[in-house]
């Protein structure tokens, strides 16, 4: 299977030839990756892509390093949701 | 261990120390640059990369009005594509103050060439903006949005096209004046004849350790980022409360700050309260988003001065810093690296900046 053919990021459109040419361009941490080309930026928040670009990294660099902040929500929420309740929670 | 030599050590990897380091590269200078994470992983990489002239102070400003032409020419001096668009901003104002203090610094900035004017809400191409509770709004056409990661690493190839050092994830975690400086980090060890600090919050302990206080606050602001949704939204809006601006993949992104929430440079928890506010103006702006979904809410830090204006210059023999900025941190990066690199080179502050040394807080 050709690189330009293995999708490693379902909700931003990453497959594995764009985190090798990341990588190859100089961006040899997993945030800077994770901006470069947009892997775990989507709607589930690269839950599923992130572990992999980790390890990926680790094999071709030997990178070691923590995955990304997890920020909230944990799943996506509608806005008018989260207006209507912690307002006075602080 | 022995220490790798440069003229210049720039700590921070944001934009301020970025556009420093790449201005004294560029005239030949040694320079390492040292970023505890990566580049662009503090405030600058936190924010909507929104690029604006019209400011409430004069000497703003002006450096402001040099940083527009030299963004203008960025992408092809670095070479690098910077996302830039011409998306101007929209000024929201509820109340006749903000419109009677608007109005003088759209007087004031004119004069320097800024182009800014109210205009009828009528005249806006913006059905999606609920403005029934708006006394005036402002339009400020010239006005950029860059992507602020574009920008970091554009000013990285710069620099190591020019043959300087950048350095990440390395944080500098002792500096001593000995001679020149000595400092020494998670990985190594430098030695300088000139440093220059612009570490953003982080600024603060470094400092400390040289015996140099500044009064220096840390403000912290949160941001909401929505699931991406087709191109609606040109230009950035500010309101009192909030900013807001769809990116160039379509996210909504607003932020909110509250001035009086205690908070550290370590801070950067994302909370629901903040997230709960930010919602609700959004909302409140366009209503046609509130089933919109928030996919991601991340925190970041203003640092700010009494007089809320940053502290640019020197601060000891050799030793220079850029800190204290607030939204201005980015839009102001080209034009104040590049005073900043010559100011450094000459030993002494260029009058450009005067009215921000950080003398001024000295009795």
């Amino acid at each position: 299977m050709k690189a330009k053919e293995v999708a490693i990021c379902f909700c931003m459109d990453v497959t594995l030839e764009d985190i090798l040419k990341a990588i190859e361009l100089g961006y040899r941490d997993i945030e800077s990756i994770k901006r470069f080309t947009g892997v775990g930026t989507g709607p589930c928040q690269g839950r599923m892509c992130l572990p992999i670009v980790a390890e990926i990294l680790r094999e071709k660099t030997g990178w070691s390093g923590e995955l990304p902040t997890q920020r909230p929500p944990v799943k996506p929420v509608p806005l008018v949701a989260l207006a209507e309740v912690g307002e006075d929670e602080r | 261990m022995s220490a790798e030599s440069f003229e210049y050590a720039v700590v921070g990897g944001g934009i301020q120390g970025l556009s420093a380091a790449y201005e004294l590269a560029k005239i030949g200078r040694s320079v390492v640059l040292l970023e505890e994470r990566y580049l662009g992983s503090g405030s600058t990489g936190r924010g909507f990369g929104g690029i604006r002239t019209l400011h409430g102070d004069e000497s703003y400003v002006r450096v402001a009005v040099k940083s527009m032409s030299m963004w203008r020419k960025l992408s092809q001096e670095l070479r690098y594509n910077l996302m830039l668009r011409k998306a101007g901003y929209l000024f929201l104002l509820y109340t006749r103050e903000e419109e009677e203090r608007m109005e003088e610094n759209i007087k004031m900035a004119r004069r320097y060439g800024v182009k800014a004017r109210f205009i009828d809400p009528s005249e806006l191409n913006t059905p999606y903006l609920d403005l029934s509770e708006v006394a005036a709004v402002v339009e400020h056409p010239e006005a950029l949005v860059a992507l602020p990661f574009s920008v970091v690493w554009g000013y990285w190839r710069g620099i190591s096209r020019l043959g300087g050092a950048v350095k990440t994830w390395e944080k500098v975690v002792d500096i001593e004046v000995d001679g020149g400086f000595k400092l020494k980090t998670t990985r190594g060890a430098y030695r300088a004849d000139v440093v220059i600090i612009a570490a953003g919050s982080g600024s603060i302990e470094l400092l400390k350790k040289l015996g140099v206080e500044l009064p220096l606050a840390v403000v912290k602001k949160e941001a909401v980022v929505t699931e991406s949704l087709k191109p609606f939204l040109k230009p950035l809006i500010v309101t009192p409360k909030i900013a807001v601006v769809q990116s160039a993949r379509g996210e909504v992104l607003a932020d909110y700050y509250a001035e009086d929430i205690p908070t550290t440079p370590e801070d950067l928890s994302a909370t629901h309260y903040m997230a709960s506010f930010v919602a609700k103006y959004l909302i409140k702006l366009i209503p046609k988003l509130a089933l919109v979904n928030v996919i991601r809410q991340w925190a970041g830090h203003y640092v700010s001065t009494p007089d809320l204006k940053p502290a640019i210059g020197d601060v000891g023999e050799n030793l220079w810093v850029s800190v204290g900025w607030r939204s201005g941190g980015f839009m102001m990066g080209p034009a104040v690296g590049k005073l900043l690199a010559e100011s450094a080179v000459r030993g002494k502050l260029l009058s450009e900046l005067e009215s921000f040394s950080p003398y001024r807080f000295k009795r």
